[in-house]
């Protein structure tokens, strides 16, 4: 096991090389520069170089990436032009926070209610509760995730006044961005556990287990549960990773200060430091995840060996 | 049945709900549309920053709400008969929110240190010619000892100036020109972490900061300590980050601001509310011709000036209290004391669909064959419905089809300086009160930006302009550079200048707006509920 997940952080330190590669190329044929082009046109060359150079930007592409990747060894990811001067180690930290809280919450709710909601659908197959999840699964993936915040904010912020209509003030802000967020996981997790369950019901021990008149709760926690939930851990991981790194939209509509927008801003600004910060942390959160969905696996289904040399024995 | 009964009777009780009130207090409510990009007077340039930076310090005069400079830290100053030196005399008793006096040397610190910023973000490219040896300093070529900025003693400050500049009492309200404590300012990493946080930063206005975010906003409180705290009625302002502009007006239905502004769409639900207004600002939008495309001929090119039906674009396509523009100078801009600079001048763009025609004809002739002419235009709403209402003049007044070719702005910008296009769509903030600074803009022959325009007889006249000391001279010659740029050269076509519409509560009083630099002043803000 040690070995295995060894060998994965091997693959991941060279993706993670590959991806600041293709990522720091492409940055570089943005157009345009970090600098607002009419008011740097009019510094002097002398001037102009010398902001050039407390950038970093003076030298050739290549050694441009060569000195990034030794200062992000060093835990240093460069300053941001857009947020003047600051390290971008702060300016993505001091955003993350927002986003993950919303995006965990959204995720519990999503799981806890799709959950449930599934496997009951598949008990009552065909039932009121069933065809209801389904229509609750199709709206949750196809209404988008604002037009849900926009109609949480009028209704049970404005309208009612029940919660805050926006904002990053107490706990309570981040309720109705949450619920906005939860629909699609909800809808995902529901769908899938439904079909898993209903499939699941239909084998031979399931019989077998009722025939010896085992309860319904019982054989439902013991033995549908447990293999009925992989393919929902499979989509756990990307979805994980989509919701706690923040959404653009439903953050704006809230004005909460989040992640979501930041990617799109330094991408518009040509914040490249920012850009490269941010792709890193992305792609890392994700790597770190499908490892952590990939030993999971094993943990709920023994029968899943995820490091080869286990299976042989 | 008695379902959906049940959901249509839950869905009308949610609506029919009232609005709960909010808590009553003295403060103000308010926001901006995007995020800070920070907080320190020497690295920004964005007008929203210049609202909170006028409202935690000053300068040595403060706008009154006629936007007139009025005597703030300093109580008085004279200017030589040259015009070019001008000596201020600071208050009595004036400190820091620390309590550390504030003196001469703060002004004459903050302004070498705002000219010698690197960061090429700030205001040092836009101030430094104006002072003398400025940008010799700004390129590190002369001493400290030779700018024109000088502390006399304690309560004397001189700053001599390039050429006479009579926008220089206005201009120096700017935050840009605001003092700094040298010894503060450098204990916070010599400079870099100023203002990063509320432990950073040193404030001499009406209020002090108590919280601030670059993406979630700024809170302040009346600061005891100021000069004039008598007259700052408000006990404190609070002023959020809201980029969304639905979520800011039902934030402002919700009570949870004062203000709001309002976009086109929403005009049209709220004009006939009281608490509806509107006004425009110096940012002028236009067309910016390429004149070394050999193409875009000059009868072309005025062709296009005269086929723009500028009223009804602001009137019934932009609706958000936009004018429309008479040249590249928005009409607000200050002339002489009976009038402004448009008043006086007339309109150079102005809509003639005959006269369109005329010179659309005149230049297919010389041309001998149709132009197709692509319009180059930048993502964002401004541009957007601007771009679909000058296609459709040019149709119908020109009878010519224009393809639109929308990218991002740095895109764009790529193309304007590199390539040969034919006209794109572009706009400029004033960063003062004169038309100077829109005519100074084409003054560089190499610049697509520009239009690839800076001829040798243009560059002469912005140069005489500059030096010229007597105000209605002066005067005359702008308006002959422009009607040069506009009427003779026509090197853009000035299109309209912007314009915000917003809903206030009632009990608001003199929430001062100005169309150049600090767009908002709370100084006098009152709430009278």
């Amino acid at each position: 096991m040690a070995k295995y997940i060894g060998k994965r952080l091997i693959y991941m330190a060279v993706t993670l090389f590959v991806v600041a590669a293709l990522t720091f190329t492409l940055m570089k044929i943005l157009p345009g520069s970090p600098f607002d082009e009419e008011r740097f046109l009019r510094l002097e060359e002398a001037k102009q170089a010398e902001a050039l150079a407390r950038y970093g930007l003076d030298k050739p592409v290549p050694i441009q990436f060569a000195r990034y990747i030794g200062n992000m060894l060093k835990g240093d990811f460069g300053i941001s032009f857009y947020y003047t001067n600051i390290p971008v180690t702060k300016v993505i930290f001091s955003r993350i926070g927002p986003s993950a809280l919303i995006g965990a919450q959204a995720i519990l709710i999503g799981l806890a209610i799709g959950l449930s909601l599934g496997i009951i659908a598949a008990c009552r197959h065909n039932g009121f509760i069933d065809n209801f999840t389904m229509v609750l699964a199709v709206l949750g993936i196809s209404v988008p995730n604002f037009v849900a915040a926009a109609l949480l904010q009028y209704y049970f912020g404005l309208k009612l006044g029940w919660l805050p209509i926006g904002f990053w003030k107490s706990w309570s802000c981040s309720v109705l961005p949450s619920v906005a967020l939860c629909f699609s996981p909800l809808a995902t997790c529901a769908r899938f556990i439904r079909t898993e369950t209903l499939d699941v019901l239909q084998q031979d021990y399931i019989v077998t287990a009722r025939s010896k008149g085992m309860t319904q709760a019982r054989m439902l926690i013991k033995h549908t549960l447990r293999n009925s939930i992989i393919p929902v851990i499979t989509i756990m991981g990307p979805m994980v990773v989509n919701l706690l790194t923040g959404s653009l939209a439903v953050e704006s509509i809230f004005s909460i200060p989040g992640i979501g927008g930041l990617f799109t801003e330094s991408v518009k600004n040509n914040d490249y430091n920012v850009i490269m910060g941010l792709t890193m942390f992305y792609s890392l959160f994700y790597m770190v995840t499908i490892l952590i969905v990939d030993v999971t696996y094993g943990l709920v289904d023994p029968r899943i060996h995820i490091a080869g040399e286990e299976a042989a024995e | 049945m008695k379902r959906t009964l049940f959901a249509i009777l839950m869905v009308v009780a949610l609506l029919a709900c009232s609005v709960p009130a909010m808590a009553q207090d003295n403060v103000l409510h308010t926001y901006v549309d995007r995020v800070f990009r920070t907080f320190s007077q020497v690295k920004g340039s964005d007008g929203h920053l210049f609202i909170v930076l006028g409202s935690l310090s000053e300068g040595l005069l403060r706008l009154d709400e006629n936007h007139n400079p009025q005597p703030a830290l300093a109580e008085s100053y004279t200017v030589s008969d040259d015009g070019l030196v001008y000596t201020f005399t600071l208050r009595d008793g004036i400190t820091w929110s620390d309590g550390t006096p504030i003196t001469a040397k703060d002004f004459e610190f903050s302004w070498l240190e705002a000219m010698s910023d690197q960061d090429a973000n700030g205001y040092a490219d836009v101030i430094a010619p104006f002072i003398k040896n400025g940008w010799a300093w700004m390129n590190h070529e002369v001493e400290a000892s030779e700018v024109g900025v000088k502390a006399i003693d304690d309560k004397t400050f001189e700053c001599t100036l390039e050429n006479p500049t009579a926008f220089w009492d206005r201009f120096i309200t700017l935050p840009v020109f605001f003092p700094l404590n040298e010894e503060f300012y450098r204990a916070q990493d010599g400079g870099e972490l100023y203002a990063t946080s509320v432990d950073t930063i040193m404030c001499c206005g009406p209020f002090v900061v108590t919280y601030m975010d670059l993406g979630v906003g700024v809170t302040m409180e009346k600061n005891p300590n100021y000069w004039d705290a008598e007259n700052v009625k408000l006990d404190g302002v609070d002023i959020k980050v809201i980029t969304d502009s639905s979520a800011a007006l039902n934030a402002y239905e919700a009570g949870e601001l004062d203000r709001v502004n309002l976009s086109s769409i929403d005009v049209v639900l709220y004009n006939s509310d009281p608490e509806f207004g509107s006004y425009s600002d110096f940012r002028n939008y236009f067309v910016q011709f390429d004149v070394a495309n050999p193409e875009m001929n000059l009868n072309i090119r005025k062709a296009i000036n005269y086929a723009i039906d500028r009223e009804t674009l602001v009137n019934e396509i932009l609706m958000t209290g936009a004018v429309a523009a008479g040249g590249v100078v928005s009409r607000g801009i200050h002339g002489n004391d009976e009038m402004t600079y448009r008043d006086y001048a007339g309109d150079f763009s102005y809509y003639d669909p005959e006269l369109a025609k005329q010179y659309w004809d005149a230049g297919v002739a010389e041309l001998g064959y149709t132009p197709e002419i692509v319009m180059l235009t930048a993502e964002g709403t401004d541009f957007d419905d601007m771009a679909t209402f000058l296609q459709d003049c040019f149709r119908k007044v020109l009878g010519v089809e224009v393809t639109i070719n929308k990218m991002t702005q740095k895109a764009r910008n790529e193309i304007m300086k590199y390539e040969t296009y034919d006209f794109a769509l572009n706009a400029w903030g004033a960063d003062y009160d004169d038309a100077m600074t829109w005519l100074e803009l084409w003054i560089n022959n190499s610049n697509g930006y520009r239009g690839n325009y800076g001829t040798p007889e243009y560059i002469a006249m912005i140069e005489d302009a500059r030096s010229e000391t007597d105000s209605a001279v002066r005067l005359d010659k702008l308006v002959a550079i422009e009607k040069k740029l506009i009427d003779e050269d026509c090197v853009v076509a000035g299109i309209y200048d912007r314009g915000y519409s917003y809903l206030q509560r009632p009990y608001v009083d003199k929430y001062i707006v100005h169309p150049v630099g600090q767009s908002a002043e709370f100084k006098w803000t009152s709430i009278n509920k």
